[in-house]
């Protein structure tokens, strides 16, 4: 009890810290998947927009125009994805496949050019945190839960607006009919072709937007690999969450306080085989999927390429 | 109703199109100027040629910056040498093949930053004794011993070793003597016999320094998950008051350096390894321990033809491989003396027994 009253505030502190990239990144998921697009090329988008965020936030000095190019930049990979699979009807999983193949790659390429040997741009900055008045002094929870910075709050503002997008909105309306019977959506005059665009460019900005959160947030570096799987989390995530923007929320949550609590237990148990602990936020993923991962409950068109005018 | 494969705005003709004009991009891309010097000759120039293959880049302010930055040193002092561009990010599956790319341009001298490429260049080093014998290879991190015993032939190999025991004693002196509250972290990136003298030579010297010193350590939070660095940080800095950080784990210290900050930089410090991080723009910084890979001492052997044989050049304070850095401002005069005086004795062999070091492995 003493430890976990001890490791309380780290493990919340580290819960939003990894639920952030991963609720952002399965938040785009959410827009793709709902219009039929299964894009496995998350890890990709998320590079090039820690990448860009960072090489752009270092360049400017402004964050914030940093976390604009990271999505515009997560919108321009995607669209390698989206020509693919609308326009050129290819297999979802293998353009995303190629995507998470590409998309570091140039991370990586742009990262040599940007820094090559000058070793002062190497560091960038962080976005500063923000505490929440009177919330922020709650014992235990207040700094951890209530000191976030301002795009962990974005983030989380996001997903009741996306739910009551999905819900009551024509166009939200739209993505679910184009996820579930694209040809009958199109009998309904939706341009079946332009949401899944739409989608793509929606995926691009909130992916490339998680991966922005991971270097101008977490730590004010570039390095490859820093996405580490979150992409793929986030694919789960999205599935443990039932294609809700509330789900997606409480499963990225789940992730992160099982995360937490591994970087809890490896600093309080030296002496123990911290690979064990490192396991538990990837069994507890493996885990949800078994029990949740019923594809049945998904959009029915869901990783179908769309044939205009077949049947 | 339409046998189209593809939606209305695209056909085939055009689709065939895109793909060329890509091809043709990339390839234009692709293309290098003949006048790169990476992996090119030099012609009309005597110079031998010396070439870094690494598993990182040479900004990761860690593990490969350190290579590069001990590279660097070497060439400024050798005139009769010149550095080709360091091919970084090598995968393990890739490691033969960069090697013998220069092997195959005989480059004077190959060095592989880390044991992995002992493993990797076993066939390589083989073949290069028979068709080019003036290529030589320097492997870092490696005891050729344990590493190396697959190898036929170690006449044109030679491995680097630093003295991790002064490296972590120079650091533990440091920790002991700045801690205020007794306990001081180390985070690792790897489980490694070195990583594990490290740091129990460490917490010997801080706690011969400053008695009842404590120690938290991590030894497998790998080298790229900044945010591990910043979390298990903050767990120890809420749990155990801990106030010192030796981190050696190249992008994990960064992370650790963000909890420091966060938890105050005037009161929580780190020492950085292996290159002098210290100023203003690491508020957390005190010191560094810095290893030169000794590179300028392999180019010496092989002006004199005396390299080779498997042998292993030993980084340490005597020659130069192993050192403090710079001090921030943070650390008093008296203390900075007090470590001197220390350092003398870390140097001269007399500060720590190989008890006292066995004595934290055995915790471990």
């Amino acid at each position: 009890m003493d430890f976990f009253m001890a490791s309380l505030p780290t493990i919340l502190s580290a819960t939003t810290l990894s639920a952030v990239p991963i609720l952002l990144a399965a938040l785009g998921e959410l827009f793709s998947e709902r219009a039929g697009l299964v894009n496995i090329g998350l890890e990709g988008i998320m590079a090039v927009g820690a990448f860009v965020a960072f090489a752009v936030g270092k360049m400017t000095g402004n964050l914030w125009l940093g976390l604009v190019a990271a999505m515009a930049a997560g919108v321009l990979v995607n669209m390698i994805y989206g020509l693919c699979t609308v326009t050129l009807c290819c297999d979802q999983v293998v353009c995303g496949m190629a995507i998470n193949i590409l998309a570091p790659a140039l991370a990586l390429f742009g990262y040599n050019l940007f820094v090559g040997s000058n070793s002062a741009n190497a560091t960038g900055s962080l976005m500063p945190h923000i505490q929440i008045p009177l919330l922020s002094q709650i014992p235990l929870l207040g700094d951890p839960v209530f000191g976030q910075q301002l795009l962990a709050y974005l983030a989380f503002i996001l997903v009741p607006l996306i739910g009551y997008f999905f819900r009551n909105f024509r166009g939200g309306l739209s993505f679910r009919s184009v996820g579930e019977n694209p040809q009958a959506a199109e009998t309904l005059g939706i341009n079946v072709v332009r949401i899944k665009y739409a989608a793509c460019v929606a995926c691009g900005v909130l992916a490339g937007a998680g991966g922005a959160f991971l270097s101008i947030c977490t730590t004010p570096i570039y390095i490859d690999g820093i996405v580490m799987g979150r992409g793929f989390i986030a694919l789960a995530t999205v599935i443990f969450g039932r294609w809700s923007a509330l789900g997606i929320m409480a499963a990225s949550l789940l992730f992160g306080f099982f995360d937490g609590l591994n970087v809890a237990l490896q600093a309080q148990f030296n002496a123990s085989p911290v690979m064990f602990f490192k396991m538990i936020p990837y069994a507890f993923t493996i885990v949800a999927l078994v029990f949740f991962g019923s594809r049945r409950a998904g959009p029915k068109a869901n990783g179908q390429p769309y044939y205009r005018e077949s049947r | 109703m339409s046998n189209s494969k593809f939606n209305k705005n695209v056909t085939r003709r055009s689709a065939m199109g895109l793909c060329l004009g890509a091809a043709s991009i990339a390839l234009a891309g692709c293309g290098g100027s003949p006048s790169s010097d990476a992996g090119g000759s030099s012609s009309g120039s005597a110079k031998r040629k010396v070439a870094m293959i690494m598993s990182g880049t040479i900004t990761d302010g860690g593990w490969d910056q350190g290579h590069y930055e001990s590279l660097k040193k070497a060439i400024e002092s050798h005139d009769g040498w010149e550095m080709l561009e360091p091919k970084e990010n090598t995968a393990d599956a890739d490691a033969a093949t960069a090697a013998q790319s220069y092997v195959d341009q005989d480059v004077d001298l190959i060095v592989g930053n880390g044991n992995q490429f002992a493993s990797d260049w076993a066939e390589v080093v083989a073949s290069a004794i028979e068709d080019h014998p003036n290529v030589h290879f320097l492997i870092t991190n490696t005891d050729p011993k344990s590493e190396m015993a697959d190898y036929a032939n170690l006449d044109n190999v030679e491995t680097v070793l630093p003295d991790f025991t002064q490296t972590g004693a120079l650091a533990g002196v440091v920790a002991g003597l700045m801690t205020a509250t007794k306990s001081i972290g180390f985070i690792g990136g790897m489980k490694l016999p070195s990583t594990e003298a490290k740091y129990a030579a460490y917490l010997a010297a801080a706690q011969k320094v400053n008695p009842g010193v404590t120690g938290q350590y991590n030894f497998e939070a790998g080298f790229t998950d900044a945010s591990l660095g910043t979390k298990l940080t903050e767990n120890w800095i809420n749990s155990n008051n801990v106030d010192v950080m030796w981190g050696d784990a190249s992008a994990v210290d960064n992370g650790s350096r963000q909890a420091l900050a966060a938890a105050g930089a005037d009161t929580h410090f780190d020492i950085a390894q292996p290159i002098d991080i210290v100023g203003d723009d690491q508020p957390t910084v005190i010191t560094s321990t810095v290893t030169n890979w000794k590179i300028d001492q392999a180019m010496d052997e092989i002006e004199k033809g005396s390299f080779g044989k498997g042998n292993t050049i030993v980084a340490n304070m005597d020659n130069g491989g192993v050192a403090l850095g710079k001090f921030s401002d943070k650390v008093p005069q008296d203390i900075q003396a007090k470590i001197g005086e220390y350092a003398d004795q870390i140097k001269a062999g007399s500060f720590l027994t190989d008890a006292e070091i066995d004595a934290i492995k055995k915790t471990l």
